[in-house]
């Protein structure tokens, strides 16, 4: 640095304070010419006055506005730079990291630590129940249970714990027989832990017994079997039923779901809230009642069909005696209806869809503001636009609605 | 030396050299940065420090070899802030130099 420059950033370093810039310029010009005579160079010279910036931070002057600016703007600068390289460095470890390795490695130690520990304290539960046994309790909280049929008049019980982690405490299966009732309860642990796999209780059963399974999230299967009755209280638990033969089944849940296939029985009856309930090639009285959850029923035979939703659609073939079928907005499908006596159709604001073949019936509609469309009417004997009669008129289906349309085919 | 440290003793040194004599600036941090590092920029805003408080006047005199000098003179104040702030320092040095030695 020349002394020319030396003093042009003195200068513009201290434009605020032109006194101080007058008395420093004039010892320091006198201390360059003291310096030349003694045979210094220039630069030299600036190097021992020092840097302005120290020389001014000494002075204890406030600093300029656009000195700040600039002090600033370096600041910031470097914050930003630091920012970007912080940013950058993330990225790359992320990128370095593999999340997905160290996740997999991380479940894969717990179910070595965990698991292993859980196995070796949790031991399979199995026997028999001599007869004579007339009904069965099950309880548990996320234990499923798989019903099938005993080859003799006994209960086969195998009870597989399911293995919890970071729960002190086991699943453990209690069993009491008191005079041929039994009790199946599941101790869970209590607390929030992993659950790596539920328990389950695989019974088999003898013909003609009673059977109750109490639960929240278990599921229930069953197959083949022969019962008395069936009851079954359930929170999310899931179930499947196929070819159940029994005197009355009673499913309650709030967002199970329910298949049911090829059962035969004299009462089916079912409540959820949310669970879709599907219903295949059964016969027997039906009566469904859901909030939200869907009815598909296929091939049903019964006496009597009761359903009915607030918000889940219906679709159903079945062949009865007497059908009801009533939601607030749901759709109703009607696909294949055979009615002895009976069929009342209802909704609020669903629409109502019917194919009929009926040699026999007689049908009567109501729609406050939704459409009726019949195209085949032409087959019918018209009384007026809501009552139609096909044949002598033996059977009845009343549809009716208060915002949805209906359509017959 | 430490900053802190020097800041509170280099007044001193500097009003000591006049003492005996009126010295002009760059004569002064010729002797001082001898001993000390110190900036001949600092020193200047030394000199002017002192003079702000009055511990010394200033005036000019013609040199042999060029143009007019700046010379330092003690006041009577300087003095009296001197040996009074010397005295302390000496001592506290006497002090420390026990502690470390």
């Amino acid at each position: 640095m020349t002394k020319q420059e030396y003093f042009d950033e003195l200068k513009r370093k201290l434009r605020d304070y032109p006194e101080e810039y007058a008395e420093l310029k004039e010892a320091f010009e006198e201390h360059f010419a003291e310096g030349k005579r003694n045979g210094q160079s220039e630069e030299e010279i600036v190097r021992e006055l020092g840097p302005v910036d120290d020389m001014i931070e000494s002075l204890g002057l406030p600093k300029h506005s656009s000195d700040l600016r600039e002090d600033f703007k370096d600041l910031g600068n470097a914050f930003g730079s630091f920012l970007n390289g912080l940013g950058d460095t993330i990225e790359e470890g992320v990128r370095n990291l593999d999340l997905d390795s160290k996740v997999r490695e991380f479940s894969e130690r717990i179910t070595e630590v965990a698991g292993s520990a859980v196995n070796e304290a949790v031991r399979p539960q199995s026997g028999s129940i001599g007869a004579p046994v007339s009904r069965i309790e099950v309880w548990g909280d996320s234990m499923d249970l798989r019903l099938s049929a005993s080859r003799d008049d006994s209960v086969h019980y195998e009870y597989t714990p399911g293995l919890t982690v970071f729960v002190k405490g086991i699943n453990e299966l209690k069993i009491e027989n008191e005079a041929g009732n039994v009790v199946f309860r599941e101790n869970s642990p209590l607390g929030m832990g992993l659950i790596r796999s539920s328990s389950l209780l695989e019974l088999k059963v003898p013909e003609g017994i009673t059977v109750e399974f109490h639960s929240k999230s278990g599921d229930l299967r069953a197959e083949d079997i022969t019962l008395e009755n069936l009851a079954v209280k359930t929170l999310s638990g899931d179930h499947e039923l196929a070819n159940i033969r029994c005197a009355s089944i009673r499913i309650d849940s709030v967002s199970g779901d329910l298949d049911m296939q090829k059962s035969t029985y004299k009462e089916f009856r079912a409540k959820t809230v949310s669970g879709d309930y599907e219903l295949d090639a059964c016969s027997g009285n039906v009566s469904i009642e859901t909030v939200s959850g869907d009815i598909e029923i296929d091939s049903l035979q019964g006496d009597i069909i009761y359903l009915k939703t607030i918000s889940g659609d219906t679709a159903v073939s079945c062949v009865c005696e007497q059908f009801k079928s009533s939601t607030t907005s749901g759709d109703q499908k009607i696909r294949f209806i055979d009615c002895g006596e009976e069929a009342l159709i209802s909704t609020q604001s669903g629409d109502v869809d019917i194919e009929i073949d009926l040699a026999d019936c007689r049908i009567d509609m109501k729609a406050l503001s939704g459409d009726i469309r019949f195209p085949n009417a032409e087959e019918a004997v018209r009384y007026d636009d809501h009552h139609y009669q096909i044949g002598s008129g033996s059977s009845r289906i009343s549809v009716s609605t208060s915002s949805g349309d209906i359509r017959i085919r | 030396m430490n900053t802190q440290f020097k800041k509170g003793v280099l007044d001193l040194c500097v009003l000591n050299q006049l003492i005996r004599e009126d010295r002009y600036g760059y004569e002064l941090t010729e002797l001082i940065s001898r001993e000390l590092e110190v900036t001949a920029g600092t020193l200047y805003l030394i000199l002017k420090r002192i003079k702000d408080d009055g511990y010394v006047t200033t005036y000019l005199r013609e040199s042999d070899s060029g143009p007019a000098r700046k010379y330092y003179h003690l006041t009577e104040k300087g003095r009296d802030y001197l040996q009074k702030q010397k005295a302390e320092w000496l001592e506290f040095l006497e002090k420390a130099g026990k502690l470390l030695a």
